[in-house]
């Protein structure tokens, strides 16, 4: 069909496929900021852009619709360098993160104020009603849009976060992520960016049972389509095992899989991958393979899990690397059909698999059984939390191809060296011939510490030849990657009549899935980030962790933490119910405070004894009275409805800054012939923002303006190793090695200039813009002076420092989080009125970014605590395996007064004072909300999602 | 059969050249969606037959099926009850797609309109290759499709004056599929209609809860559930979305205090 349209402002012709979606030309016309996120669910907005002046999703409108149209892109709004208003007013508030579908949000702000340049909170909100954002959450949109207005009016602008550190220029200050601008815009940035033309595509061939053995598989119909490249099945590919979490080596998670095994162990798991020239004759192909199955009963639970005789989900040789049990031969006589495959372990950690036990860890202090006994009150509560999704808005992506006899891949990742060391394995090759590059990341929140399709898409180039690109769907975001860990949790606290807690007992069962990834490391951290909140004398944990044929568990932000939080703040909340003690009372008498020596934390280390330290730096105190105070604890609220009731809940929350002993950074920064500065950071920014805290540091340390740095990071090749960017450690470890490197920098600039000059060192310092001075002569050097001359061939070279960091100290962040709900006595709904999440995080570096990642981190929660929940049937089928049933938080349901806030602490260990911010804001929400729930309606809900039905259920309106 | 993407002219001409595999195409947002259950093999857009006009027709608002919600929340001829309707659909974006004859065309349990549109004893314009346009009840092509699935919607008609109206919709997010949909209307001095879609189930119009509605000056929210509990005009069943019990106490609820709504005669 021949069709006339105005693209941008630009006219054009074309010849197309009129069936074709509108987002699909667009894309394949080079707009690259149409993007699509749910698959044409009409859902995430991603693929929005403006036709006729007004917003549609391109997913959902076939172009021989279009003839004489006109459609405007991200690519559109400027035909200059510089950003628009709009543009540079979403970068100003912070809201430019992942990005993913920043630039389709940059085009409906664009139409919103083009039509009303004066818009009330609920247009914005109506404007935005289409877009799922998932990073920052919508607040700061809000402040975007005014900052936007005002600007288009011509007036000051407010500042957009508070600044930190008066002494500082860059660091604490709200100046803007470096690499929004490309973001905003919609440049070439993903990894879908980068796939060369004439690539093949990679589909697999999923499971339809939870649990079944693969007696054969005929693949030669689907070979013989035109255009198949290679079939790949367990009977083709080695035996190689592995696993997929990005975990520092040896991991405390098992080698329970090979890139295809002879028995499947959940509905999608992998049976088959097909590479072929395009996707729809990949898919074509899988639909031709023929799999005989031996199908065979699955356990779903972990109550079905630890039952004396349940089927075993992984029941074969089991290997250990070291500190392997004396009877393991023994053991191993008990192993199953060979098509069980094996498991190997790097160390012990506790497991059983004829029990589906995968890992278990227990410890203690004191005596809780004494403190129960002698306790005025003991509760005795079992908590249940749900299979949550991430969601990323950028599926999991992989671009792999061979180039000069290496392996080049491309990565959406958060763990590039994982990702490299791991396909290493799988492929054979050793790590030098391997190259991972990680653009920008559209979301990860965890799911992206895990190599779920790098290991096949990388072995596919490797083993073909050809350059393969895999992108999951998004029911295989949901089915075939990983989730929040299921947790079963019982809690027993005791009290006394003064509000003294004096004794926790915390029983965890988590479920893991068919395959072990984070396995002891996720439950673990329900408790080591948990009960160090208290000054218990007496605290006892055990935890088991059962494998199952649900989807796979992972990695997910927060961890365990958010699980184990919602168990014990609930739990105190009951406590104190039957003790008739206040609860800000309670949580008063027990927290923890700085210098308080943490004895529970000896056991608690990632699959080794963990280190008893005293809390350090701490925020607690002043993030509970700010939010008692702004939340005006102890006052009753009360609707104008009678129907609805209203209640107030809060919780403590804490995290850690990466894993001290276990996490190392390193990073190498060059000194440019003209003075400029290259950072190579082996750190991954992920869209927080990564990047421009090292540019901060280095342009706070040698005094440049920060246009003069450049960071490159998340690159095999030119940078140094890190173990990546999960469990906190990015501002943290990387932070800190960038600061090891720059401090080493500064150093050797001094003494060349010394060697330059011809003057003592102990004369010269710096000063801005990056000059050498001295305090005893007339004698000035510019960087660009001094580097050129090291690099003139008469000089001493290039100036390069190497930083790296590795520590046993912890900086722990702080909080507390509240809320205010409103209930429906009648109906069971649930409305967030008021969300206050109050966070320590040492010397917030990006402090709008960090602002924006807890109202992210916080909506995330909301969703988890009151409406996400992954539902399998009888026979492990995800019934609700999209954006739309699943029930991800939108806009609609964010709280109507939302503010997240910083208290002002300053660590002695991280970089210019800073810790985590990332994922601790996940842990509030849950049992804010619970106790909340109970305040206004008087019941307590033990499980997630807390539903309106649950509540009326607890309410005995229905039973 | 090649595929053909066909782009009307005139109504005939659309009513024509429609077979069993083709489909009209309104704002695309059903036809165009992950996993949709609308097959066909070829289409025929209706963008160019100027569907999309509101007009007043003496008693009737007739509503062109090529409107999209957005534009009848912005009519300002367009009662207040549909367009609160229209907003059952969360997203802008959306809303300025999708349009009111599409959303009825796809008889979805979920629908955002036809409760509410059934509820005011809404008509349609019909028109197909053997007749030319002739009008029916929106109930009647809803219980008798099969006679109409052919037929393309012309215009929906609904009652300017006579009904008072309350709509809900229960779903787990605003952006969830909803898992009832429920409209009643007052019309006359004490008769009700009542109209409501449960995902999974179907539709219903509950006529024995509108019996006793009209019949009884007071309605307590047991004789709503007693009506509810052994209503046969509708199955429920445990899903996704909740339990039987859940799913029969909400409905009570709502229609209970749907029946409130529209007693107190507030719309």
């Amino acid at each position: 069909m021949k069709l006339s349209l105005v693209i941008n402002g630009l006219f054009k012709q074309f010849d197309v496929d009129p069936f074709m979606k509108l987002r699909d030309f667009l894309s394949g016309n080079g707009f690259v900021s149409v993007r699509d996120s749910d698959d044409s669910e009409g859902f995430c907005g991603s693929d929005t852009v403006l036709l006729n002046g007004i917003p549609v999703y391109s997913n959902l409108v076939m172009v021989g619709e279009l003839d004489g149209c006109e459609i405007l892109t991200a690519e559109g709004l400027s035909d200059s360098a510089e950003l628009t208003v709009v543009q540079q007013a979403m970068v100003d508030a912070g809201i430019v993160q992942s990005a993913y579908n920043s630039p389709a949000a940059s085009l409906i702000l664009f139409w919103l104020l083009e039509k009303n340049p004066n818009p009330s909170k609920a247009d914005i909100k109506d404007a935005l009603s289409g877009i799922f954002v998932r990073d920052t959450g919508y607040e700061n949109y809000y402040l975007a849009v005014k900052l936007a207005k005002d600007r288009l009016a011509g007036l000051d602008s407010q500042p957009v976060a508070p600044s930190f550190r008066e002494e500082l220029k860059y660091v604490g200050k709200p100046i803007g992520k470096i690499d929004s601008a490309q973001l905003v815009r919609g440049e070439k940035s993903y990894v879908e960016d980068f796939v060369d033309p004439h690539t093949c595509y990679l589909a697999v061939l999923r499971s339809p049972y939870a649990s079944a053995y693969i007696n054969s598989i005929d693949i030669s119909a689907a070979e013989k389509l035109d255009g198949v490249v290679k079939v790949f099945t367990a009977f083709n590919t080695p035996e190689t095992y592995y696993m997929q979490a990005g975990q520092g080596n040896p991991e405390p998670s098992p080698y329970d899989r090979c890139l295809f095994n002879k028995k499947v162990r959940h509905v999608g798991d992998r049976v088959a991958a097909v590479v072929a020239t395009t996707y729809e004759i990949a898919k074509k192909a899988c639909d031709l393979i023929h799999v005989d199955y031996e199908v065979l009963p699955a356990v779903f639970t972990v109550d079905q899990a630890m039952q004396p005789g349940a089927p075993l989900v992984h029941n074969g040789i089991v290997e250990y690397i070291s500190g392997a049990p004396n009877d393991l031969s023994t053991y191993n006589q008990k192993a199953g059909d060979s098509r069980e495959g094996k498991v190997i372990y790097q160390f012990p950690i506790h497991a059983d698999i004829r029990k589906n036990i995968a890992a278990s860890n227990h410890g203690s202090i004191g005596n809780v059984e004494k403190a129960f006994k002698e306790a005025d009150a003991v509760v005795d509560r079992v908590y249940q939390t749900s299979q949550i999704q991430h969601t990323p808005l950028e599926p999991h992506v992989c671009f792999s191809k061979m180039e000069g006899g290496r392996l080049v891949i491309y990565a959406s990742t958060q763990v590039p060296y994982h990702v490299r060391r791991i396909c290493a394995l799988v492929t054979g090759l050793s790590e030098n011939k391997i190259h991972v590059i990680k653009p920008k990341v559209g979301g990860g929140y965890g799911s992206k510490q895990d190599i779920l399709v790098e290991d096949l898409c990388a072995y596919a180039a490797y083993a073909t030849g050809k350059p393969v690109y895999s992108r999951n769907t998004r029911e295989e975001e949901f089915i075939a990657n990983s989730t929040r860990h299921p947790m079963k949790i019982h809690v027993k606290m005791s009290g006394k009549k003064n509000g003294m807690i004096t004794g926790i007992l915390m029983e965890v069962w988590a479920n893991t899935g068919p395959y072990g990834n984070h396995c002891l490391t996720v439950p673990m951290n329900s408790c080591s980030k948990t009960l160090p909140l208290f000054k218990c004398p007496n605290m006892k944990y055990n935890l088991k962790v059962y494998y199952t044929n649900t989807p796979p568990a992972g990695a997910y932000q927060g961890y365990g933490t958010p699980k184990g939080n919602y168990a014990l703040m609930m739990a105190m909340a009951e406590l104190a119910q039957a003790l008739k003690v206040d609860y800000k009372k309670m949580v008063d008498i027990n927290h923890v405070e700085e210098g308080y020596v943490l004895d529970i934390l000896k056991g608690l280390g990632e699959g080794r004894d963990g280190k008893v330290v005293p809390v350090g730096s701490c925020g607690l105190s002043a993030a509970i009275e700010k939010g008692c105070s702004m939340i005006n604890w102890g006052k009753k609220e009360h609707s104008k409805d009678p129907d609805w009731k209203i209640g107030k809940g809060f919780a403590m929350v804490m995290q850690g800054s990466g894993l001290p002993g276990l996490d190392h950074s390193e990073a190498i920064i060059k000194l440019e012939s003209d003075g400029s500065v290259i950072v190579n950071s082996g750190g991954a920014d992920i869209g927080t923002g990564l990047d421009t805290i090292h540019a901060k540091i280095v342009a706070e340390t040698l005094l440049l303006p920060m246009n003069l740095i450049t960071v490159n990071s998340g690159d095999t090749d030119s940078c140094a190793f890190d173990t990546g960017a999960y469990a906190s450690s990015g501002t943290f470890f990387s932070g800190n090695a960038t600061v090891d490197a720059v401090n080493k920098l500064k150093e050797m600039i001094l003494d060349e200039a010394s060697h330059q000059l011809d003057e003592p060192r102990s004369n010269l310092s710096i000063v801005e813009p990056g000059v050498v001075v001295s305090s005893e002569s007339d004698n000035r050097l510019t960087y660009a002076e001094l580097s050129h001359y090291a690099c003139s061939g008469a000089g001493g070279g290039q100036l390069i420092a190497h930083g790296s960091f590795v520590t046993e100290a912890s900086s722990v962040p702080y909080g507390a989080h509240f809320a205010q709900v409103a209930v429906n006595k009648k109906t069971g709904e649930v409305k967030v009125q008021k969300f206050y999440a109050i966070q320590d995080a040492g010397t917030p570096i990006n402090p709008e970014l960090a602002q924006c990642q807890m109202y992210g981190a916080v909506m995330k929660s909301i969703g988890h605590s009151l409406y996400e929940d992954m539902k399998l049937n009888s026979k492990g089928v995800c019934l609700n395996a999209n954006m739309t049933d699943y029930g991800v938080p939108t806009i609609f349901e964010a709280p109507e007064d939302f503010k997240c806030e910083l208290v002002d602490v300053n660590d002695q260990y991280g970089p210019f004072g800073a810790k985590s911010i990332s994922e601790i804001a996940c842990n509030g929400a849950a049992p804010a909300i619970g106790i909340a729930i109970h305040d206004a309606v008087g019941v307590w809900v033990r499980s997630w999602p807390m539903t309106p039905e649950k509540i009326l259920r607890e309410m005995g309106k229905i039973k | 059969m090649d595929r053909e993407f066909i782009i009307a002219n005139t109504i005939k001409e659309a009513v024509m050249l429609k077979t069993a595999d083709t489909v009209y195409i309104g704002g695309g947002t059903e036809i165009n969606r992950l996993d949709s259950d609308v097959s066909y093999n070829s289409v025929i857009s209706l963008r160019k037959l100027g569907l999309n006009e509101i007009l007043v027709q003496g008693e009737y608002l007739k509503i062109g099926a090529y409107c999209s919600f957005q534009q009848l929340i912005e009519n300002k001829r367009v009662p207040q009850y549909l367009k609160e309707a229209c907003l059952f659909m969360g997203s802008r974006t959306k809303r300025n797609m999708a349009t009111i004859g599409g959303n009825i065309a796809s008889l979805r349990s979920d629908s955002y309109l036809i409760p509410t549109l059934v509820s005011v004893n809404a008509k349609l314009l019909l028109q197909n290759k053997y007749k030319d346009s002739y009008e029916i009840d929106l109930i009647n092509y809803i219980e008798f499709n099969n006679d109409y699935k052919n037929d393309l919607i012309l215009s929906v008609e609904i009652p300017r004056e006579g009904y008072t109206v309350a709509s809900k919709r229960c779903s787990n997010t605003k952006l969830s599929h909803a898992f009832i949909t429920a409209s009643m209307s007052k019309f006359g001095k004490k008769d009700y209609l009542i109209f409501a879609g449960l995902k999974n189930s179907g539709f219903s119009k509950f006529d024995a809860l509108s019996v006793l509605l009209s019949q009884k000056n007071r309605v307590s929210i047991t004789d709503v559930r007693e009506v509810i509990d052994s209503t046969t005009e509708i199955k429920f069943f445990d899903d996704i979305f909740g339990s039987v019990e859940y799913k029969k106490y909400l409905l009570s609820v709502t229609l209970y205090d749907l029946y409130c709504e529209v007693k107190g005669g507030s719309k």
